[in-house]
């Protein structure tokens, strides 16, 4: 049974050292025999290191159990739970935090905003890309208007497609991050590759690379009843986001690549802000509603029309801080600072700057900082140092300063 | 437990496993997101195992469904351990592509991105949990699930010789060779016992190899 063990000791035999401190393990995973506990006992009443050796591992063993503990506290169970089995949701065995119902919603608007910069043919290159993600949240607008109420996984597969629209890949749909996760959230992978604009055909494959654990969130492949929420949708409906999507990516590919990558990210940026937008204005009791104008995008009517105008691409740089703060789902608040982090030139760095020097949300600065450390431009360093000493959050402070560490002097060393 | 008599809901299973579904895929990813992907993944399967109709599946007898034969609980482990493997497997892919990307796209790189490091990881650098984390790497795969499960997961031995599908003996071994491990690593100016240690009492015959 147990090959590398020792034997088991005769209860009349004192145990020796080597053979104890084999049995010291079973003494906290509990399979000890009797005679083998009584004679370790004995042992250890005479034993001073084999004691040490108990607390040891009982002392190890108490940290993993805190570093589970840690992680599994950062678990919104009622959200899982909501995932997990739409049937079981109701139950009210977990309590959904607070913030959840407030942000599920406010992807269903987005399209609204973000319809109009299509028509006047403002972004050229760019409307592409913000077509599919217009096009994409209206029709889920269009068909979830009368039932705003659910909550639930599809919302997540939605809202993730109105957001960006080039992307198909796997990754990332998961819980919406609370605030207190933000950093530990997208901190460790700072360039999780569904964000970066070459990852599309590379992670549209990927899922059959490995079992049918396929994506991580995506349980369509494997489990069709997380999406059974959206089965009320018309086929015809559902159809055309997918062909818009793919031929977003196959446009956005045959441009040069620089430029192509360049207007995916700032339509990217103008897509949040304009969601970003439309979640202000329901904040403020708007309702914007989409009127179905034969078209397939829903033309924007009373307060979102105003909502068109912020556009980086324009110069008509929008409220950063908004787009980094609290307000925005984690996950959207995450592409923003990706986003910039990958945009290049002065604009987005000095915005990023005026951000961690100015807002007054500690995640925004916060999430400024990682954005500046990605960027990786010696330029930032004095916000950075700056931010790193004087701001007044420790969780700034801690993030600047590990900006800092990954930016390099202004006279590049390398 | 030992098996149900009746087919439990998701629900209820969900209630009743979440948290150790969630210890056993952490105790293997060591990553809070693919914990709860993992964890999400588990239950998701779990229902289209348990009720293939609701999950749109045709009814009759699914493969993999769970039919009272072994404990539920180490039935949900070892799907979520699977799923956990799998994310695992998959970070390392992702890592791998990046750091070929990186190195195609940018030969004047930036300085590599994916150094910039969670705050919240930094504060607690110094921290007790901070260092387990860092020597749990010094493990072998199978001890450190081992000892993930059974520390971090909270299964017993039996449990997780169920759940991996291996002898309660090696998990045994595995889960003492990987604490002495972690014991050397994170408690290095311990004195080496056996040595010199004279209130130790020693038997001199028996030396096994």
């Amino acid at each position: 049974m147990t090959p590398e063990l020792p034997p088991l000791p005769q209860a009349s035999e004192p145990l020796a050292c080597e053979d104890a401190d084999a049995l010291v393990d079973g003494l906290r995973d509990g399979w000890l025999e009797p005679a083998q506990r009584a004679a370790l006992e004995e042992h250890l009443e005479a034993c001073a290191s084999c004691r040490a050796t108990l607390e040891s591992i009982d002392r190890i063993g108490s940290t993993a159990r805190a570093l589970g503990d840690h992680a599994a506290a950062r678990v919104d169970w009622g959200a899982l739970r909501t995932r997990i089995e739409p049937v079981a949701a109701p139950a009210p065995a977990v309590a959904r935090p607070v913030a959840s119902p407030r942000r599920t919603p406010s992807w269903r608007h987005a399209a609204i905003a973000a319809a109009p910069p299509l028509t006047p043919g403002r972004l050229a290159a760019a409307s592409v890309a913000l077509a599919a993600a217009a096009t994409l949240a209206g029709f889920a607008i269009a068909w979830r208007v009368d039932a705003p109420a659910r909550p639930a996984a599809p919302a997540r597969v939605a809202r993730d497609d109105a957001s960006s629209a080039p992307r198909t890949g796997p990754r990332d749909e998961r819980a919406p991050d609370r605030t207190d996760d933000l950093a530990a959230s997208h901190a460790p992978r700072p360039i999780d590759p569904i964000d970066e604009p070459t990852a599309t055909p590379r992670d549209a494959a990927s899922p059959s690379a490995t079992d049918d654990a396929g994506s991580p969130t995506a349980p369509p492949a494997d489990a069709p009843t997380t999406t059974e929420p959206e089965a009320p949708a018309p086929p015809t409906r559902t159809a055309p986001p997918s062909t818009t999507t793919d031929a977003t990516t196959t446009t956005a590919d045959a441009s040069p690549p620089a430029t192509a990558r360049r207007d995916r990210l700032l339509a990217r940026l103008d897509a949040l802000a304009a969601i970003e937008g439309a979640a202000a204005a329901r904040a403020r009791g708007e309702m914007p509603i989409p009127e179905d104008d034969g078209s397939g995008s829903p033309t924007p009517v009373g307060p979102a029309a105003s909502l068109a105008a912020p556009s980086f691409a324009t110069g008509d740089v929008p409220d950063l801080e908004a787009l980094l703060s609290e307000r925005l789902p984690a996950k959207l608040r995450k592409r923003v600072a990706r986003t910039l982090a990958e945009l290049d030139g002065d604009r987005a760095r000095a915005a990023l700057e005026r951000v961690l020097r100015g807002a007054d949300d500690a995640d925004a600065r916060a999430t400024a900082a990682w954005a500046l450390a990605v960027r990786s431009d010696p330029e930032a360093r004095d916000a950075l140092a700056r931010a790193a000493e004087a701001d007044p959050s420790p969780y700034v402070r801690n993030a600047a300063r590990a900006a800092l560490s990954n930016v390099p002097t202004r006279r590049r060393s390398r | 437990m030992p098996s149900e008599p009746a087919i439990p809901s998701v629900g209820d299973l969900f209630d009743r496993f979440r948290e150790r579904v969630y210890g056993a895929a952490f105790a293997v990813t060591l990553d809070h997101a693919d914990a709860e992907d993992a964890t999400q993944e588990t239950f998701v399967k779990v229902l289209s195992r348990l009720q293939p109709d609701l999950a749109g599946r045709p009814s009759g007898r699914p493969s993999g469904a769970f039919e009272g034969r072994s404990d539920v609980g180490t039935w949900l482990y070892r799907i979520a351990v699977n799923a956990a493997r799998d994310r695992v497997r998959r970070r390392a892919a992702e890592r791998a592509r990046i750091e070929r990307a990186a190195e195609r796209d940018a030969p004047s790189a930036r300085p590599a991105r994916a150094i910039v490091e969670d705050p919240a990881v930094i504060a607690e650098r110094h921290d007790e949990v901070a260092r387990l984390k860092a020597a749990l790497a010094l493990l072998s795969a199978d001890q450190r699930e081992v000892f993930g499960l059974r520390e971090v997961g909270g299964l017993s031995t039996a449990e997780i010789a169920e759940t991996l599908g291996v002898s309660e003996g090696k998990v045994r071994v595995d889960l003492h060779r990987a604490r002495r491990k972690l014991r050397d690593a994170l408690e290095p100016d311990r004195p080496n016992r056996n040595e010199g240690d004279a209130s130790s009492p020693t038997r001199p015959a028996r030396r096994r190899s």
